[in-house]
Protein backbone atom coordinates (compact mmCIF):
# COMPACT_ATOMS: atom_id res chain seq x y z
CA UNK A 1 0.00 0.00 0.00
CA UNK A 2 2.58 2.28 1.08
CA UNK A 3 6.21 1.48 -0.44
CA UNK A 4 9.58 3.13 -0.39
CA UNK A 5 12.10 1.97 -2.31
CA UNK A 6 16.21 2.96 -1.30
CA UNK A 7 15.38 6.58 -0.79
CA UNK A 8 17.97 8.71 -0.60
CA UNK A 9 17.27 12.38 0.37
CA UNK A 10 20.45 15.09 0.63
CA UNK A 11 19.99 18.58 1.66
CA UNK A 12 23.23 20.08 0.44
CA UNK A 13 25.34 18.49 2.62
CA UNK A 14 23.57 16.80 4.77
CA UNK A 15 22.29 13.85 4.61
CA UNK A 16 18.26 13.16 5.90
CA UNK A 17 17.44 10.09 4.46
CA UNK A 18 19.48 7.27 3.65
CA UNK A 19 19.01 4.42 0.94
CA UNK A 20 15.35 3.73 3.29
CA UNK A 21 13.19 0.92 1.99
CA UNK A 22 10.15 -0.38 3.69
CA UNK A 23 6.74 -1.42 2.60
CA UNK A 24 3.25 -0.69 4.70
CA UNK A 25 0.88 -3.62 3.78
CA UNK A 26 -3.07 -2.44 3.50
CA UNK A 27 -4.62 -2.45 6.74
CA UNK A 28 -2.01 -2.00 8.80
CA UNK A 29 -1.53 0.68 11.45
CA UNK A 30 2.38 1.13 11.56
CA UNK A 31 4.54 3.48 13.62
CA UNK A 32 7.19 5.34 12.12
CA UNK A 33 9.51 5.79 14.95
CA UNK A 34 13.19 7.39 15.24
CA UNK A 35 14.46 9.75 17.00
CA UNK A 36 14.32 13.58 16.55
CA UNK A 37 16.59 14.35 13.03
CA UNK A 38 16.01 10.64 12.16
CA UNK A 39 14.76 11.82 8.95
CA UNK A 40 10.93 10.56 10.01
CA UNK A 41 9.14 13.80 8.10
CA UNK A 42 11.49 14.35 5.81
CA UNK A 43 10.51 10.46 4.22
CA UNK A 44 6.63 11.21 4.80
CA UNK A 45 7.19 14.80 3.07
CA UNK A 46 9.30 12.45 0.22
CA UNK A 47 6.09 10.19 0.13
CA UNK A 48 3.45 13.06 -0.29
CA UNK A 49 5.61 14.50 -3.30
CA UNK A 50 6.26 17.20 -1.26
CA UNK A 51 10.02 16.95 -1.23
CA UNK A 52 11.87 15.62 -4.65
CA UNK A 53 14.07 12.96 -3.28
CA UNK A 54 17.77 12.51 -4.48
CA UNK A 55 17.65 8.80 -5.39
CA UNK A 56 14.75 5.89 -4.89
CA UNK A 57 11.14 6.52 -5.32
CA UNK A 58 8.10 6.60 -3.01
CA UNK A 59 4.45 4.90 -3.77
CA UNK A 60 1.23 4.85 -2.27
CA UNK A 61 -1.27 2.20 -3.72
CA UNK A 62 1.36 1.43 -6.34
CA UNK A 63 1.91 5.07 -7.86
CA UNK A 64 3.95 7.83 -7.08
CA UNK A 65 1.68 10.52 -5.23
CA UNK A 66 1.82 12.89 -7.94
CA UNK A 67 0.19 10.13 -9.76
CA UNK A 68 -2.83 9.74 -7.66
CA UNK A 69 -5.94 10.95 -9.78
CA UNK A 70 -7.26 12.89 -7.02
CA UNK A 71 -5.33 12.48 -4.03
CA UNK A 72 -7.08 13.50 -1.66
CA UNK A 73 -10.09 10.57 -2.12
CA UNK A 74 -6.83 8.34 -1.58
CA UNK A 75 -4.60 9.86 1.06
CA UNK A 76 -4.83 11.97 4.08
CA UNK A 77 -2.01 13.63 5.48
CA UNK A 78 -1.33 15.65 9.02
CA UNK A 79 2.25 17.28 9.12
CA UNK A 80 2.39 19.89 11.12
CA UNK A 81 0.64 22.01 13.11
CA UNK A 82 1.09 25.42 11.43
CA UNK A 83 -0.22 25.59 8.20
CA UNK A 84 -2.69 27.16 8.53
CA UNK A 85 -3.61 31.39 7.52
CA UNK A 86 -3.92 32.95 10.94
CA UNK A 87 -6.38 35.01 9.24
CA UNK A 88 -9.18 32.71 7.84
CA UNK A 89 -11.68 30.36 10.38
CA UNK A 90 -11.31 27.00 10.66
CA UNK A 91 -14.70 26.47 8.57
CA UNK A 92 -13.12 28.56 6.05
CA UNK A 93 -9.54 26.64 6.00
CA UNK A 94 -11.82 23.36 5.26
CA UNK A 95 -13.68 25.07 3.12
CA UNK A 96 -10.80 25.97 0.38
CA UNK A 97 -9.40 22.67 1.05
CA UNK A 98 -12.53 20.91 -0.09
CA UNK A 99 -13.29 23.56 -2.98
CA UNK A 100 -9.78 22.42 -4.59
CA UNK A 101 -10.60 18.37 -4.25
CA UNK A 102 -14.37 19.30 -5.23
CA UNK A 103 -15.85 17.91 -2.18
CA UNK A 104 -18.75 18.31 -1.34
CA UNK A 105 -19.72 21.67 1.18
CA UNK A 106 -21.84 19.34 3.79
CA UNK A 107 -19.33 17.26 4.59
CA UNK A 108 -17.00 20.32 6.06
CA UNK A 109 -19.67 19.93 8.62
CA UNK A 110 -19.38 16.66 8.82
CA UNK A 111 -15.22 16.56 9.77
CA UNK A 112 -15.83 19.47 12.34
CA UNK A 113 -18.28 17.47 14.38
CA UNK A 114 -15.95 14.43 13.76
CA UNK A 115 -13.20 16.09 15.39
CA UNK A 116 -15.02 17.92 17.89
CA UNK A 117 -14.23 21.48 16.28
CA UNK A 118 -17.83 22.79 15.35
CA UNK A 119 -18.45 25.19 18.09
CA UNK A 120 -14.65 27.02 17.46
CA UNK A 121 -15.19 26.60 13.26
CA UNK A 122 -16.08 30.18 12.89
CA UNK A 123 -13.10 31.49 14.69
CA UNK A 124 -9.84 32.83 13.30
CA UNK A 125 -7.32 30.13 13.05
CA UNK A 126 -4.83 32.33 14.30
CA UNK A 127 -6.62 31.94 18.24
CA UNK A 128 -6.20 28.56 18.35
CA UNK A 129 -4.32 26.33 20.84
CA UNK A 130 -2.04 23.74 19.01
CA UNK A 131 -4.25 20.67 20.08
CA UNK A 132 -7.46 22.45 18.17
CA UNK A 133 -4.60 23.25 15.18
CA UNK A 134 -3.91 19.53 15.50
CA UNK A 135 -7.55 18.90 15.06
CA UNK A 136 -7.85 20.89 12.17
CA UNK A 137 -5.26 19.41 10.38
CA UNK A 138 -7.06 16.14 11.21
CA UNK A 139 -9.98 17.03 9.90
CA UNK A 140 -8.16 18.36 6.56
CA UNK A 141 -7.16 14.56 6.59
CA UNK A 142 -10.29 13.33 6.64
CA UNK A 143 -12.34 15.52 4.36
CA UNK A 144 -12.31 12.54 1.31
CA UNK A 145 -12.59 9.56 3.84
CA UNK A 146 -9.71 8.43 2.27
CA UNK A 147 -8.04 5.18 2.30
CA UNK A 148 -4.49 5.89 3.43
CA UNK A 149 -3.46 8.44 6.21
CA UNK A 150 0.16 9.49 6.76
CA UNK A 151 0.35 11.15 10.03
CA UNK A 152 3.43 13.10 11.37
CA UNK A 153 3.28 13.32 15.36
CA UNK A 154 -0.55 13.94 15.44
CA UNK A 155 -0.69 13.46 19.02
CA UNK A 156 1.40 16.71 19.03
CA UNK A 157 -0.47 19.28 21.52
CA UNK A 158 -3.21 16.99 22.45
CA UNK A 159 -3.90 16.91 26.16
CA UNK A 160 -4.45 13.36 27.43
CA UNK A 161 -8.29 13.21 26.93
CA UNK A 162 -7.91 14.55 23.11
CA UNK A 163 -5.06 11.50 23.12
CA UNK A 164 -7.31 9.12 24.23
CA UNK A 165 -9.76 10.50 21.79
CA UNK A 166 -6.95 10.21 18.90
CA UNK A 167 -5.92 6.75 19.88
CA UNK A 168 -9.30 5.32 19.79
CA UNK A 169 -9.98 7.19 16.58
CA UNK A 170 -7.23 5.56 14.77
CA UNK A 171 -8.20 2.20 15.52
CA UNK A 172 -11.54 2.64 14.59
CA UNK A 173 -10.40 3.56 11.00
CA UNK A 174 -8.21 1.17 11.15
CA UNK A 175 -10.73 -1.60 11.61
CA UNK A 176 -12.55 -0.17 8.77
CA UNK A 177 -9.74 -1.65 6.55
CA UNK A 178 -7.82 1.49 6.06
CA UNK A 179 -3.42 1.76 5.95
CA UNK A 180 -1.76 4.41 8.23
CA UNK A 181 1.46 5.30 8.68
CA UNK A 182 1.88 7.84 11.73
CA UNK A 183 5.47 8.71 13.16
CA UNK A 184 5.61 9.71 16.66
CA UNK A 185 8.14 10.69 19.52
CA UNK A 186 5.83 9.79 22.22
CA UNK A 187 6.62 6.06 21.52
CA UNK A 188 4.16 4.54 24.22
CA UNK A 189 1.27 6.32 22.14
CA UNK A 190 2.37 4.11 19.49
CA UNK A 191 3.11 0.59 21.35
CA UNK A 192 -0.98 1.13 22.09
CA UNK A 193 -1.79 1.83 18.15
CA UNK A 194 0.73 0.38 15.63
CA UNK A 195 0.60 -3.24 14.39
CA UNK A 196 4.20 -3.02 13.39
CA UNK A 197 6.78 -0.41 13.51
CA UNK A 198 9.06 1.07 11.45
CA UNK A 199 12.24 2.55 13.14
CA UNK A 200 15.03 4.50 11.41
CA UNK A 201 18.40 6.62 13.05
CA UNK A 202 20.09 8.93 10.71
CA UNK A 203 18.10 8.17 7.75
CA UNK A 204 18.85 4.48 7.58
CA UNK A 205 16.93 1.53 8.11
CA UNK A 206 17.28 0.14 11.83
CA UNK A 207 13.94 -2.43 11.88
CA UNK A 208 10.71 -3.30 10.53
CA UNK A 209 8.70 -5.69 13.06
CA UNK A 210 5.62 -6.02 14.93
CA UNK A 211 5.37 -4.52 18.05
CA UNK A 212 5.18 -7.69 19.96
CA UNK A 213 8.32 -8.86 18.03
CA UNK A 214 10.31 -5.47 18.90
CA UNK A 215 9.40 -5.73 22.20
CA UNK A 216 10.83 -9.31 22.63
CA UNK A 217 13.81 -8.30 21.00
CA UNK A 218 15.04 -6.51 23.60
CA UNK A 219 16.66 -8.76 26.71
CA UNK A 220 13.13 -10.02 28.88
CA UNK A 221 14.36 -10.76 32.23
CA UNK A 222 12.91 -11.68 35.55
CA UNK A 223 12.33 -9.98 38.94
CA UNK A 224 12.95 -12.33 41.98
CA UNK A 225 12.72 -10.90 45.33
CA UNK A 226 13.69 -13.54 48.37
CA UNK A 227 14.76 -13.11 51.89
CA UNK A 228 17.51 -16.00 50.98
CA UNK A 229 18.31 -14.34 47.83
CA UNK A 230 22.47 -14.95 48.65
CA UNK A 231 21.15 -18.77 48.41
CA UNK A 232 19.26 -18.39 45.20
CA UNK A 233 21.74 -16.32 42.95
CA UNK A 234 24.76 -19.58 43.08
CA UNK A 235 22.03 -21.88 42.43
CA UNK A 236 20.25 -19.88 38.92
CA UNK A 237 23.91 -19.49 37.61
CA UNK A 238 24.40 -22.92 38.50
CA UNK A 239 21.31 -23.61 36.27
CA UNK A 240 23.00 -21.47 33.99
CA UNK A 241 20.74 -18.24 34.17
CA UNK A 242 22.57 -15.26 34.25
CA UNK A 243 21.63 -12.68 37.27
CA UNK A 244 22.40 -9.38 36.10
CA UNK A 245 21.94 -7.51 39.15
CA UNK A 246 21.53 -8.58 42.69
CA UNK A 247 21.15 -5.43 45.56
CA UNK A 248 19.93 -7.00 48.76
CA UNK A 249 17.22 -9.40 48.27
CA UNK A 250 16.20 -8.43 44.53
CA UNK A 251 17.69 -10.35 42.01
CA UNK A 252 17.11 -9.69 38.45
CA UNK A 253 17.72 -12.46 36.21
CA UNK A 254 18.69 -11.63 32.71
CA UNK A 255 17.22 -15.07 30.80
CA UNK A 256 14.65 -17.76 31.77
CA UNK A 257 10.65 -17.60 32.61
CA UNK A 258 9.17 -17.74 35.84
CA UNK A 259 8.11 -20.80 35.84
CA UNK A 260 11.86 -21.98 35.71
CA UNK A 261 13.17 -19.24 38.51
CA UNK A 262 9.70 -20.48 40.64
CA UNK A 263 10.38 -24.26 40.29
CA UNK A 264 14.12 -23.67 40.96
CA UNK A 265 13.32 -21.82 43.96
CA UNK A 266 10.65 -24.80 45.15
CA UNK A 267 13.05 -27.24 44.35
CA UNK A 268 15.35 -25.86 46.48
CA UNK A 269 12.84 -24.74 49.77
CA UNK A 270 13.72 -21.03 48.98
CA UNK A 271 11.03 -18.59 49.85
CA UNK A 272 10.33 -16.35 47.39
CA UNK A 273 8.59 -12.70 48.22
CA UNK A 274 8.10 -11.98 44.42
CA UNK A 275 8.41 -13.44 41.07
CA UNK A 276 7.82 -11.50 37.98
CA UNK A 277 8.97 -11.07 34.41
CA UNK A 278 10.27 -8.17 33.93
CA UNK A 279 7.84 -6.03 31.00
CA UNK A 280 9.93 -5.08 28.15
CA UNK A 281 8.79 -1.66 26.72
CA UNK A 282 8.44 -0.28 22.84
CA UNK A 283 10.85 2.54 24.38
CA UNK A 284 13.01 0.53 25.98
CA UNK A 285 13.80 -1.92 22.84
CA UNK A 286 13.90 1.32 20.46
CA UNK A 287 16.08 2.69 22.93
CA UNK A 288 18.49 -0.17 22.07
CA UNK A 289 17.98 -0.34 18.72
CA UNK A 290 18.57 2.79 18.10
CA UNK A 291 22.22 2.73 20.83
CA UNK A 292 23.19 0.07 19.22
CA UNK A 293 22.90 1.68 15.83
CA UNK A 294 24.64 4.77 17.44
CA UNK A 295 27.65 2.72 18.29
CA UNK A 296 27.93 1.07 14.88
CA UNK B 1 -12.28 25.12 -12.09
CA UNK B 2 -12.19 23.41 -8.59
CA UNK B 3 -8.67 24.63 -8.21
CA UNK B 4 -9.95 28.55 -9.83
CA UNK B 5 -12.81 28.29 -7.01
CA UNK B 6 -10.57 26.96 -4.47
CA UNK B 7 -7.92 29.93 -5.25
CA UNK B 8 -10.65 32.69 -5.38
CA UNK B 9 -11.85 31.66 -1.93
CA UNK B 10 -8.45 31.82 -0.69
CA UNK B 11 -8.67 35.80 -1.30
CA UNK B 12 -12.23 35.70 0.23
CA UNK B 13 -11.26 34.14 3.28
CA UNK B 14 -8.58 36.08 4.15
CA UNK B 15 -9.92 39.38 4.32
CA UNK B 16 -7.69 41.46 6.38
CA UNK B 17 -4.76 41.34 4.12
CA UNK B 18 -7.16 42.20 0.46
CA UNK B 19 -8.60 45.30 2.78
CA UNK B 20 -5.58 46.85 3.87
CA UNK B 21 -4.52 47.15 0.49
CA UNK B 22 -8.08 48.55 -1.25
CA UNK B 23 -7.96 50.74 1.26
CA UNK B 24 -4.79 51.80 0.93
CA UNK B 25 -5.54 52.16 -3.71
CA UNK B 26 -8.54 54.22 -2.19
CA UNK B 27 -7.17 56.30 0.10
CA UNK B 28 -4.39 57.69 -2.85
CA UNK B 29 -6.89 58.08 -5.40
CA UNK B 30 -8.96 59.95 -3.49
CA UNK B 31 -6.09 62.46 -2.41
CA UNK B 32 -5.27 62.19 -6.23
CA UNK B 33 -8.16 62.35 -7.65
CA UNK B 34 -8.93 65.56 -5.08
CA UNK B 35 -5.32 66.79 -6.09
CA UNK B 36 -6.20 67.13 -9.64
CA UNK B 37 -9.58 68.36 -9.45
CA UNK B 38 -7.90 71.66 -7.40
CA UNK B 39 -4.93 71.82 -9.74
CA UNK B 40 -7.50 71.98 -12.85
CA UNK B 41 -7.77 76.09 -12.39
CA UNK B 42 -8.33 76.75 -16.32
CA UNK B 43 -7.33 80.46 -15.31
CA UNK B 44 -4.02 79.08 -15.05
CA UNK B 45 -3.59 78.52 -19.02
CA UNK B 46 -1.55 81.37 -20.38
CA UNK B 47 -3.92 83.06 -23.65
CA UNK B 48 -2.68 81.24 -27.14
CA UNK B 49 -1.90 78.04 -25.36
CA UNK B 50 -5.36 77.06 -24.54
CA UNK B 51 -5.00 73.97 -26.67
CA UNK B 52 -2.47 72.58 -24.86
CA UNK B 53 -4.55 72.54 -21.85
CA UNK B 54 -5.11 69.30 -19.88
CA UNK B 55 -8.09 67.31 -20.17
CA UNK B 56 -9.36 67.01 -16.87
CA UNK B 57 -11.37 63.63 -17.54
CA UNK B 58 -7.97 61.84 -19.27
CA UNK B 59 -6.29 63.18 -16.17
CA UNK B 60 -8.71 61.57 -13.73
CA UNK B 61 -9.01 58.49 -15.04
CA UNK B 62 -4.96 58.66 -14.80
CA UNK B 63 -5.24 58.81 -11.44
CA UNK B 64 -6.23 55.20 -11.36
CA UNK B 65 -3.29 53.52 -12.78
CA UNK B 66 -2.26 53.91 -9.37
CA UNK B 67 -4.12 50.63 -8.68
CA UNK B 68 -0.95 49.04 -10.58
CA UNK B 69 1.15 49.30 -7.33
CA UNK B 70 -1.57 47.33 -5.53
CA UNK B 71 -2.26 44.72 -8.16
CA UNK B 72 1.35 43.78 -8.22
CA UNK B 73 1.45 43.71 -4.51
CA UNK B 74 -1.73 41.71 -4.50
CA UNK B 75 -0.41 39.53 -7.20
CA UNK B 76 2.87 38.62 -4.75
CA UNK B 77 0.67 37.91 -2.21
CA UNK B 78 -1.30 35.49 -3.77
CA UNK B 79 1.25 33.10 -3.79
CA UNK B 80 4.42 34.06 -1.39
CA UNK B 81 1.30 34.00 2.10
CA UNK B 82 1.15 30.39 1.12
CA UNK B 83 4.70 30.03 1.71
CA UNK B 84 4.96 32.32 4.52
CA UNK B 85 1.58 30.88 6.75
CA UNK B 86 2.77 26.89 5.26
CA UNK B 87 -0.96 26.78 3.24
CA UNK B 88 1.44 25.40 0.10
CA UNK B 89 1.64 22.16 1.81
CA UNK B 90 -2.23 21.36 1.84
CA UNK B 91 -2.13 23.35 -1.62
CA UNK B 92 0.17 20.69 -3.06
CA UNK B 93 -1.13 18.01 -1.11
CA UNK B 94 -4.82 18.68 -2.98
CA UNK B 95 -3.09 19.20 -6.72
CA UNK B 96 0.43 17.60 -6.54
CA UNK B 97 0.71 18.62 -9.74
CA UNK B 98 2.29 22.46 -8.80
CA UNK B 99 1.98 23.83 -12.70
CA UNK B 100 -1.46 23.51 -12.72
CA UNK B 101 -1.59 25.57 -9.46
CA UNK B 102 0.97 28.18 -10.89
CA UNK B 103 -1.19 28.82 -14.13
CA UNK B 104 -4.27 28.83 -12.13
CA UNK B 105 -2.53 31.74 -9.47
CA UNK B 106 -1.55 33.23 -12.24
CA UNK B 107 -5.31 33.39 -13.70
CA UNK B 108 -6.83 34.68 -9.99
CA UNK B 109 -3.85 37.21 -10.01
CA UNK B 110 -4.57 38.51 -13.01
CA UNK B 111 -8.54 38.54 -12.50
CA UNK B 112 -8.18 40.03 -9.13
CA UNK B 113 -5.62 42.87 -9.82
CA UNK B 114 -7.76 44.02 -12.36
CA UNK B 115 -11.07 44.40 -10.30
CA UNK B 116 -8.77 46.56 -8.11
CA UNK B 117 -9.32 49.01 -10.37
CA UNK B 118 -12.74 49.23 -10.05
CA UNK B 119 -13.41 50.69 -6.42
CA UNK B 120 -10.59 53.36 -8.08
CA UNK B 121 -12.32 54.32 -10.97
CA UNK B 122 -16.09 54.44 -8.85
CA UNK B 123 -14.16 56.22 -6.29
CA UNK B 124 -12.86 58.59 -8.60
CA UNK B 125 -16.03 59.47 -10.28
CA UNK B 126 -18.09 59.78 -7.54
CA UNK B 127 -15.74 62.68 -6.30
CA UNK B 128 -15.49 64.02 -9.52
CA UNK B 129 -19.01 64.16 -10.27
CA UNK B 130 -19.55 65.86 -6.65
CA UNK B 131 -16.97 68.45 -7.37
CA UNK B 132 -16.74 69.30 -10.89
CA UNK B 133 -19.47 67.15 -11.98
CA UNK B 134 -20.52 69.90 -14.67
CA UNK B 135 -17.13 70.14 -16.27
CA UNK B 136 -16.98 66.24 -17.22
CA UNK B 137 -16.97 65.29 -20.20
CA UNK B 138 -15.69 61.62 -20.89
CA UNK B 139 -15.59 60.32 -24.45
CA UNK B 140 -14.63 57.25 -26.25
CA UNK B 141 -11.31 57.73 -25.77
CA UNK B 142 -11.22 58.27 -22.02
CA UNK B 143 -13.31 54.91 -21.70
CA UNK B 144 -10.33 53.15 -23.82
CA UNK B 145 -7.91 54.60 -21.62
CA UNK B 146 -9.89 53.08 -18.33
CA UNK B 147 -9.72 49.87 -20.31
CA UNK B 148 -5.60 49.85 -20.85
CA UNK B 149 -5.40 50.61 -17.05
CA UNK B 150 -7.72 47.59 -16.26
CA UNK B 151 -5.55 45.24 -19.01
CA UNK B 152 -2.07 46.97 -17.47
CA UNK B 153 -3.52 46.03 -13.90
CA UNK B 154 -4.08 42.55 -14.59
CA UNK B 155 -0.67 42.40 -16.03
CA UNK B 156 1.01 43.70 -13.53
CA UNK B 157 -0.76 41.56 -11.16
CA UNK B 158 0.58 38.58 -12.65
CA UNK B 159 4.25 39.45 -13.38
CA UNK B 160 4.01 40.12 -9.64
CA UNK B 161 2.70 36.41 -8.68
CA UNK B 162 5.56 34.81 -11.30
CA UNK B 163 7.71 36.89 -9.32
CA UNK B 164 6.27 35.43 -5.91
CA UNK B 165 6.58 32.24 -7.73
CA UNK B 166 9.92 32.44 -8.31
CA UNK B 167 11.66 33.98 -4.85
CA UNK B 168 9.08 31.82 -2.74
CA UNK B 169 9.11 34.86 0.00
CA UNK B 170 6.98 37.48 0.43
CA UNK B 171 9.76 40.37 1.10
CA UNK B 172 12.31 39.27 -1.04
CA UNK B 173 9.08 39.48 -4.02
CA UNK B 174 8.41 42.62 -3.59
CA UNK B 175 11.84 44.47 -2.92
CA UNK B 176 12.92 42.76 -6.22
CA UNK B 177 10.09 44.62 -8.18
CA UNK B 178 10.29 47.50 -6.32
CA UNK B 179 14.33 47.51 -7.10
CA UNK B 180 13.09 47.19 -10.63
CA UNK B 181 10.94 49.33 -10.47
CA UNK B 182 13.03 52.37 -8.98
CA UNK B 183 16.79 51.22 -9.50
CA UNK B 184 17.35 48.80 -12.15
CA UNK B 185 14.89 49.62 -15.10
CA UNK B 186 15.78 53.56 -15.41
CA UNK B 187 19.43 52.85 -15.27
CA UNK B 188 18.96 50.33 -18.27
CA UNK B 189 16.54 52.99 -20.10
CA UNK B 190 19.92 55.39 -20.34
CA UNK B 191 20.38 53.53 -23.25
CA UNK B 192 17.73 53.75 -25.82
CA UNK B 193 18.52 51.04 -27.78
CA UNK B 194 16.76 48.59 -25.40
CA UNK B 195 14.32 50.68 -23.75
CA UNK B 196 11.31 49.33 -26.31
CA UNK B 197 12.25 46.17 -24.36
CA UNK B 198 11.59 46.90 -21.00
CA UNK B 199 8.66 45.61 -18.89
CA UNK B 200 8.03 48.81 -17.42
CA UNK B 201 8.56 51.16 -20.49
CA UNK B 202 5.97 48.26 -22.04
CA UNK B 203 3.49 48.95 -19.79
CA UNK B 204 3.29 52.35 -19.16
CA UNK B 205 4.27 53.55 -22.68
CA UNK B 206 2.68 50.63 -25.13
CA UNK B 207 -0.41 49.70 -22.74
CA UNK B 208 -1.18 52.83 -20.93
CA UNK B 209 0.10 55.01 -23.75
CA UNK B 210 2.10 57.73 -21.81
CA UNK B 211 2.12 60.70 -24.52
CA UNK B 212 6.09 60.74 -23.95
CA UNK B 213 6.63 57.22 -25.16
CA UNK B 214 7.24 56.27 -28.69
CA UNK B 215 6.28 52.82 -28.06
CA UNK B 216 2.64 51.33 -29.91
CA UNK B 217 0.30 49.37 -27.80
CA UNK B 218 0.87 46.43 -29.98
CA UNK B 219 4.69 46.16 -29.37
CA UNK B 220 4.62 47.03 -25.43
CA UNK B 221 1.88 43.95 -25.23
CA UNK B 222 3.87 41.92 -27.44
CA UNK B 223 7.38 42.82 -25.43
CA UNK B 224 5.06 42.29 -21.90
CA UNK B 225 3.90 39.08 -23.08
CA UNK B 226 7.22 37.34 -23.28
CA UNK B 227 8.18 39.00 -20.04
CA UNK B 228 4.78 37.39 -18.81
CA UNK B 229 5.97 33.93 -20.61
CA UNK B 230 9.78 33.56 -19.10
CA UNK B 231 9.04 34.70 -15.83
CA UNK B 232 6.14 32.44 -16.01
CA UNK B 233 8.65 29.50 -17.32
CA UNK B 234 11.04 30.30 -14.63
CA UNK B 235 7.80 30.23 -11.53
CA UNK B 236 6.76 26.89 -12.87
CA UNK B 237 10.36 25.34 -12.77
CA UNK B 238 11.54 26.34 -9.40
CA UNK B 239 8.19 25.67 -7.89
CA UNK B 240 8.65 22.18 -9.65
CA UNK B 241 11.70 21.98 -8.44
CA UNK B 242 10.87 23.48 -4.98
CA UNK B 243 11.12 21.17 -1.41
CA UNK B 244 8.58 21.68 1.09
CA UNK B 245 9.87 21.47 4.64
Amino acid sequence: MIEVEQLTKRFRKTLAVDDLSFKVREGAICGFLGPNGAGKTTTLRIILGLVRPTAGQATVMGRPYRGLERPPFDVGAVLEASSFHPGRTGRNHLRVVAAAAGIPRPRVEDVLDFVHLSEAAGRRVGGYSLGMRQRLSLAAAFLGDPKVLILDEPANGLDPEGMRWLRELLRSLASEGRTILISSHVLAEVEQIADEVVIIHRGRFVAHETTAELSARAAAGVRVRSPQADRLKPLLQEAGLAVTSSEGDLLLVGEGSTERVGELAAANGIVLHELAAEKTTLEEAFLELTAHETTE
Amino acid sequence: MRLFASELLKIRTAPRTVLGLLLAELAIVGIGTASVIDGSDESGVPEGFEGFRPRLERDLIDVTSSSLLFALLLGVLVITWEYRHGTITQTFLSTPVRDRVIAVKALVAGLVGAALVVPALLLMLVIAEIWVGNRLDFTGEDVERAGRIFLASAIVAILGMEIGAITGRQLGAIVVALAWAIFAEPALAIWASIEDYLPLHAIFGGILGEEEADISFGRGLVTIAVYVIALGAGGIVLTRRRDIT
